[in-house]
């Protein structure tokens, strides 16, 4: 009974969002009614799950299922950060709920089911559990994209499927090369498989195929146009859901594939390093003349993960950390911009032109805004300041060579203030526009507790920057298992336990 | 026999190529549903070719029968399409369209063709010392052993799969389902 | 006449899947968009089969892949037609270019 064991000690979050998710279905058939119950249910499964993730012993790498199913402190991070993100959309959508609170039970659903597949996806080890983990996240997003029946937002819903399913099939071109070169579809077989035969091009190629589907759930370069469609017309939970649960699992995977998989193939951080230039240079532009907000979170969101997939691109250690502070950075800072925008949100849309006299009205609100803008913008004191030096510091350390992309990066990062700033400065407009603001106590919780964290991790970051370095270091040695290929990235190798 | 067997593959390689163009260029929808039929069911009968037996049969039932009907639903529900026929998006898109693909399959082709000759390389996994299991594939087809595979190896992703699609129906049947409303 | 071997396989699956990129590309009509996605993933199975039986005759990973392949795409299709229809009855209209504003107020 391996399977049973594997269970017990290591599937124990999964298996209870698994389960979760079947009790919501069944509470959605039974009963239309259950709208406050439910949610506590909600909240205490997530959080036993997040509780069941912290426990979890992550000091030695261990694999489940036959090998398919990694557990390592990596993973485990990763998966607490989805939970985090999870619980925090839960917060968020109660404004929603409390609008369509027929459909309660379905909306927790897919929910769990997205998180679900975001987990396992970062902790699959071989492409067919990979595969499934990748299209249980999506399909549920494409459903909850779509979940206003009222609205026309059925269009961009469409537009994101086809997208993705577009997006999935070249990941399956790619994985089938990968396949046909090794003969299985396990990472490490695949990647003994790349070491020993002289495969490179076929591996760039399937690697180049494989990163940009991926890159679909970043919504980076080729795959962003459904994102300022689907962020606007989506519920806004689902907005901030898509913008960072998703893109976390997202990372998750790639970093994973990059470091595991095709460590040594250049041509691939070649090609991460131009997919993050053009997504950031595209953001940031389309950003400039946006007056919706929530299509500017959008553009931004396209613009930050091009600056985690310039860091990305290095494929050192430091990079490595610098990327995990900004991803935990990025989440904060969403969230905190998202229920702002929650708060503010009156079915819509929030326009700058609707932002406007802001500061004098409501200042509370307007500072959270402000905290929460400034720090995307990436200005000192914020949160945001901090993930950004010290991802200018990772390409500083890569050598001179990379100084251009650097002024690069430096450069969008001058252009992104400016709609961040339009943002912020129609909140100090003379003139006064007419708010309707909603408030309720869950929707304070997560804006309290967002902002707070940033501000907290704005002035207190170290002790987060060290965390995300222990993550990085574990990353980087439990790489790969067999032999090293450059001396840097296999200083320390570690003892892998089957069980 | 060697002259029966690329027969067969040339036969089903124009029927799946022929097919495919002319489901994406036919001007009338149906016709276009029609010979993407067509493909599926080629392509359900090159997996036969190559000892796919039960992917073959699955792929002639899901495609081949339960697609179609899908598909011919589909139609019946927007049938009485607006006025003008929709065809092709605008000239320039398709233009960039043509470029982007014939580069792309250029590209494939280019990478495919030197690497995964069989003659050149060595890297693929010799069967050795499973003659009898393929010997038995050959007699009485993959089924068994597809099973033993997905029920040893891959729990995990068959176990998300029937998830996957609970999820599917909850969401289709919520998005495209009376609303509640009324109830 | 010619071996038929793996090669033949490999390019006949890179053209069906360059065609149905184009015809992604290419087409109006939101219903051949996603036939041409079916398509998509037809020739990426035929990859993985090809691959399997020239390769991998042991462990028939290319199959089991082929079988979940399929599953997703019929499901996702499925969702792809049930939001089609969605869209049909709002709009009165399959237009992959969204040109149906006019229409609204003629319906």
């Amino acid at each position: 009974m391996e399977f049973a064991a594997d269970i017990k000690n290591l599937m124990m979050p999964e298996i209870i969002l698994f389960v979760g998710a079947l009790l919501l279905c069944f509470i959605g058939i039974l009963t239309d009614k259950a709208y406050k119950r439910v949610f506590s249910i909600v909240v205490l499964m997530l959080g036993l799950s997040f509780l069941m993730c912290l426990q979890l012993d992550t000091d030695t790498v261990s694999m489940a299922f036959g090998g398919s199913f990694l557990i390592s402190k990596f993973t485990v991070f990763f998966k607490e950060l989805i939970l985090a993100g999870t619980i925090s959309t839960i917060f968020l959508s109660d404004k929603y709920i409390k609008q369509n609170q027929k459909s309660v039970a379905e909306f927790y659903m897919l929910l769990f089911v997205a998180a679900l597949g975001g987990m396992i996806l970062v902790s699959s080890r071989d492409f067919i559990t990979m595969f499934v983990a990748l299209e249980t996240l999506s399909i549920s997003s494409y459903i909850l994209s779509g979940f206003i029946k009222e609205k026309n937002s059925q269009e961009a819903t469409l537009k994101y499927l086809v997208t993705g399913c577009v997006a999935s099939a070249v990941i399956l071109y790619g994985v089938s090369l990968l396949y046909g070169m090794s003969g299985s579809l396990r990472f490490d077989v695949i990647f003994a498989a790349i070491k020993s035969a002289s495969m490179f091009n076929i591996a760039a190629l399937s690697g180049t195929l494989v990163i940009s589907g991926l890159c679909f759930k970043l919504a980076t370069i080729p795959f962003y146009n459904w994102a300022p469609d689907v962020y606007e017309k989506s519920p806004l939970a689902v907005s901030a859901f898509l913008s960072t649960v998703s893109k976390v699992a997202g990372f998750g995977i790639i970093i994973r594939l990059v470091s595991e998989l095709f460590n040594g193939i250049w041509i691939l951080y070649l090609v991460l390093g131009l997919i993050a230039l053009v997504s950031m240079a595209i953001g940031n532009l389309l950003g400039l003349c946006e007056e919706n907000v929530k299509r500017l979170m959008a553009y931004s969101s396209i613009a930050h993960a091009g600056y985690i997939l310039a860091v990305l691109a290095l494929g050192s250690t430091l990079s490595l950390s610098s990327a995990v502070f900004y991803i935990i950075t990025y989440l904060l800072m969403n969230f905190a911009a998202w229920s702002c925008l929650e708060v503010l949100d009156n079915g819509d849309g929030v326009t700058t032109e609707s932002l406007k006299g802001l500061a004098y009205k409501r200042p509370v609100l307007a500072f959270c805004m402000v905290s929460a803008f400034a720090s995307l913008a990436g200005l000192p004191i914020f949160v945001g300041f901090f993930s950004k030096f010290y991802l200018f510091q990772a390409i500083v350390f890569a050598g001179f060579l990379l100084y251009p992309f650097l002024c690069f990066v430096l450069l969008n990062s001058l252009i992104a203030l400016y709609y961040y700033f339009k943002v912020i400065r129609a909140m100090f407009d003379e003139q006064e526009s007419e708010q309707t603001v909603f408030w309720s106590k869950r929707l304070a919780v997560v804006l309290v507790f967002s902002t707070v964290m940033v501000l907290l991790t704005g002035i207190f970051s170290s002790p987060v920057i060290t965390y995300s370095q222990q993550i990085a270091q574990s990353q980087m040695p439990a790489v790969i298992q067999y032999e090293a290929i450059k001396g840097t990235y296999f200083d320390n190798p570690r003892p892998i336990s089957v069980r | 026999m060697e002259f029966l067997n690329s027969a067969v593959f040339l036969i089903f390689a124009a029927m799946i190529i022929f097919s495919s163009v002319f489901a994406v260029f036919a001007h009338k929808i149906e016709y276009s549903v029609l010979s993407a039929v067509v493909c599926f069911l080629s392509v359900g009968a090159l997996f036969l070719t190559l000892s796919a037996d039960f992917i073959g049969a699955s792929q002639i039932m899901i495609y081949g029968v339960g697609v179609s009907i899908l598909l011919a639903f589909a139609i019946m529900f927007t049938g009485k399409d607006s006025p003008k026929s929709l065809y092709l998006t605008n000239p320039l898109r398709v233009f960039l369209g043509f470029v982007l693909v014939l580069t792309f399959l250029s590209v494939l082709i280019f990478f495919i063709s030197p690497v995964l000759d069989p003659k050149s390389d060595g890297a693929f996994s010799s069967y050795g010392s499973f003659a009898a299991q393929i010997e038995s594939i050959r007699q009485i087809g993959t089924a068994k052993f597809i099973g033993r595979r997905i029920f040893c190896d891959y729990v995990l992703p068959f176990e998300l799969l029937s998830l996957l699609l609970l999820a599917g129906i909850v969401g289709v049947g919520y998005l495209a389902g009376g609303s509640k409303k009324d109830v | 006449m010619f071996d038929v071997t793996l090669i033949h396989y490999l390019f006949l699956s890179a053209v069906l899947f360059c065609v149905g990129l184009l015809g992604v590309i290419v087409s109006r009509h939101l219903l051949r968009v996603l036939i041409s996605v079916e398509f998509m993933l037809n020739a990426v199975n035929i990859n993985f089969v090809a691959f399997s039986n020239y390769n991998d005759l042991i462990r028939l990973d290319g199959h089991i892949m082929a079988i979940f392949v399929m599953a997703i795409g019929v499901c996702e299709l499925a969702i792809g037609l049930a939001i089609l229809i969605l869209v049909f009855r709002k709009t009165h209209s399959v237009d992959a270019d969204g040109e149906y504003i006019e229409e609204e107020k003629w319906s």
